[in-house]
């Protein structure tokens, strides 16, 4: 009984633990490939999103937030469901991410999960100190 | 049940889809549940199954049992239908929690529910075809999901059915 009650509490610890690290990871914006700072202004965003997710809506309007302080940002909406082969291509398992790009195509940064919108503008290499404002 | 709408308790907030007592299917759209609905849910389902995997034998099978009839209701009708989501109901209103500040598709826990049936359901055969360990070690892997979801709000089922959508290529 003893040692049931034992693998049954590690269990429960485990998968909390895990949990956690996962939520960390939430709207953490993680850097692939060239840094944005060196070419500040041109990167851009594609929002992929599903139609039942839940935290898209929220990305969505904290992106045009980002849009209205700083109208050079560039960002498209890719609903995930209606367009499979841009999510394939872009190796996007969860909605919603967020990658940032070059107007080239090169991949700067990525996130999954809720974003703010100074980390957005960071990804992004704009300054993001009206942004947070107007936030 | 009147009393288990929890507007009743808060005359100035606006009526949500899923405060009625009988939850609404807007047409043409994805019938909406208050997230902390799946959560309270998944907290029930794990205490269930913690206590089925301690004490084990009769008892721990048959609460497995009822366990495999809640996902086989949710599965079936939907997750509002779901016996554990009308506790959650009932104690929201009684608690006086409020009403949801969030909304979530009901299509993708449903989908997760559906994955509970499947692996508690092979779980319950094992145990009753007297596969203990194997039957265990199925209830098992549904308490860490479920206790993934109460404690942190990841729904591994409904990331699943993400997945799937965007292999599947969508039904839009």
């Amino acid at each position: 009984m003893i040692e049931r009650l034992l693998v049954v509490v590690a269990v429960m610890v485990v998968a909390t633990l895990a949990g956690r690290v996962w939520q960390a990871r939430q709207g953490r914006v993680r850097t692939t490939g060239r840094g944005p700072a060196d070419e500040a202004g041109g990167v851009q965003a594609l929002l992929f999103t599903t139609p039942t997710c839940r935290s898209c809506p929220h990305v969505r309007s904290t992106l045009a937030v980002v849009e209205a302080a700083h109208p050079s940002f560039a960002w498209r909406e890719v609903d995930a469901a209606s367009e499979p082969d841009t999510a394939r291509h872009h190796r996007v398992l969860r909605a919603p991410t967020v990658v940032f790009h070059m107007p080239d195509g090169t991949e700067v940064a990525r996130a999954s999960g809720i974003l703010t919108a100074a980390a957005i503008a960071t990804a992004a290499g704009l300054p993001g100190d009206e942004v947070c404002t107007a936030a | 049940m009147r009393t288990q709408d929890p507007t009743r308790s808060h005359p100035g907030s606006a009526p949500r889809p899923d405060q009625a007592s009988a939850p609404s299917r807007p047409p043409g759209g994805d019938e909406l549940v208050d997230v902390r609905g799946p959560r309270f849910s998944s907290a029930v389902t794990a205490l269930l199954l913690a206590v089925a995997l301690v004490v084990q034998g009769p008892v721990g099978i048959t609460l497995v049992a009822v366990q495999v009839g809640v996902f086989a209701i949710a599965t079936a009708l939907g997750v509002p239908r779901s016996p554990w989501a009308h506790l959650f109901r009932a104690v929201r209103a009684r608690a006086g929690w409020g009403p949801p500040t969030e909304l979530e598709s009901a299509t993708p826990p449903r989908f997760a529910q559906g994955c509970g049936l499947v692996v508690a359901g092979t779980g319950l055969v094992l145990l009753v075809a007297g596969a203990t360990l194997a039957g265990w070690i199925a209830v098992g892997v549904v308490l860490a999901l479920a206790t993934l979801l109460a404690t942190s709000g990841l729904c591994v089922g409904c990331e699943m059915w993400l997945l799937g959508q965007r292999l599947v290529g969508g039904r839009a």
